[in-house]
């Protein structure tokens, strides 16, 4: 049986049995944390603490769903960084990728776990064996979360080999990967014009139904993925943002080679 | 001590401690054959009383959360405060917060240490926040801590 997070504990501790049961602002209070919705200028949500008592503000130009996940983040900072005043931007909050403050990465994942813990998510999944935007949309009606949220959850939690790759207008914004996909698979910092993601994102493309095979050549800069074929799917997060997922069905991408790729190492 | 109960209270918490030190001195052989003959398969009945404490304890934590709710709730009819101060001023008291309590701006970004990328709007509601922690003091005449 898989070791419980803390977010997971807490969760437990407080009788969540059902995603809807997952009452953010009720569970803040019980850590001594007051949330306010209130329009932020200069950043999307912050925790002022002092003590054992905390603050909370959230932004409430933003979606209710996006309200959710800043406040779990939010109270991340105030599982792992408590007594400080800290001010997250937009940027930093309900992302991946590891370019950015170690501090607002620990924030996200605790969040990921507290609005997705894996106790509640595991048994969902058994009616999702596919991994693609469906389920991914599925998933967040039924834990109240983002497509970009649950997407990055559910790649990270390694429901499937796969890379989620967020793009913008000048190039690649950030990216994850599953764990079980060698860090060999790199995506390229700009989209190839021979993707799918490439027209929905400079084209007029609508998004894509369901993934589509495209050549791993088209995701990937390395001489070996012009053997190999990839899945694509693309969905539109913002007017000029995409989220794409990348999953990847070849075992032998999945193989672990060394750096010279000479030798196998399983 | 005479060994004479003075309360009934009393006498239940010495029968309660005598049947502790009962169990406790019985070895987990004979406790396992004296629940195995009034229970049957001691692993089920483990299995069961673990769900019951499960229940028991979800049962407690959905009320703890249930009352939280409720409090909360009650809490937002609170008229809320709002500091009246030019929007110089408030930058000047943000920053000698900042500058008094180092530790809580630890992890504020550059640019928010100084001040910048805030609305005013946004100065004074983190001065409300702070306040309402008891970091500045709600009397404007009084020297921060």
């Amino acid at each position: 049986m898989k070791a419980l997070t803390p977010a997971e504990t807490l969760l437990k501790e407080l009788g969540v049995t059902e995603a809807q049961d997952i009452d953010l602002e009720a569970i803040a209070w019980c850590l001594g944390a007051r949330v306010k919705y209130r329009p932020l200028d200069g950043c999307e949500a912050r925790i002022a603490g002092s003590g054992d008592q905390a603050i909370i503000t959230v932004s409430s130009r933003c979606s209710h769903r996006r309200r959710r996940f800043s406040l779990a983040h939010e109270l991340g900072h105030w599982k792992y960084h408590r007594g400080r005043l800290l001010v997250c931007r937009a940027d930093e909050i309900g992302r991946a990728g590891s370019n950015y403050p170690e501090a607002e990465r620990v924030a996200n994942n605790y969040a990921a776990q507290l609005l997705m813990p894996g106790y509640l998510l595991a048994p969902r999944l058994l009616a999702h064996p596919k991994l693609n935007f469906q389920t991914v949309r599925s998933i967040a009606e039924a834990f109240d979360t983002s497509r970009t949220a649950t997407a990055i959850r559910l790649v990270e939690a390694g429901h499937a080999p796969s890379l989620l790759i967020c793009h913008g207008m000048d190039g690649r914004k950030w990216f994850t990967r599953s764990p079980g996909v060698p860090e060999r698979w790199f995506p390229q910092d700009t989209l190839d014009p021979e993707s799918f993601a490439f027209q929905v994102l400079h084209g007029q493309a609508p998004e894509d139904a369901v993934p589509r095979l495209v050549g791993a050549d088209a995701w990937f800069d390395r001489s070996e993925a012009g053997k190999y074929e990839v899945r694509e799917q693309t969905i539109r997060i913002g007017p000029d943002r995409i989220l794409t997922m990348v999953l990847i069905r070849d075992d032998e991408m999945l193989d672990e080679w060394n750096t010279s790729y000479q030798t196998r190492r399983r | 001590m005479t060994g004479k109960p003075t309360s009934d209270r009393e006498a239940l918490r010495r029968l309660a401690d005598a049947l502790a030190d009962d169990v406790l001195n019985t070895s987990d052989q004979e406790v396992l054959a004296e629940a195995a003959e009034e229970y049957g398969d001691t692993k089920q009945l483990a299995a069961n009383m673990r769900a019951l404490f499960e229940r028991t304890c979800a049962a407690a934590g959905k009320a703890k959360l249930a009352a939280a709710r409720a409090a909360l709730n009650g809490d937002r009819r609170r008229a809320p405060s709002r500091r009246r101060l030019d929007p110089s001023a408030a930058r000047r008291l943000l920053q000698q917060v900042l500058t008094a309590h180092p530790e809580t701006a630890q992890k504020l970004t550059y640019a928010a240490r100084r001040g910048e990328g805030l609305s005013d709007e946004d100065v004074f509601s983190m001065l409300d926040d702070l306040e309402e922690l008891g970091v500045i003091p709600c009397d404007p005449q009084e020297p921060l801590s």
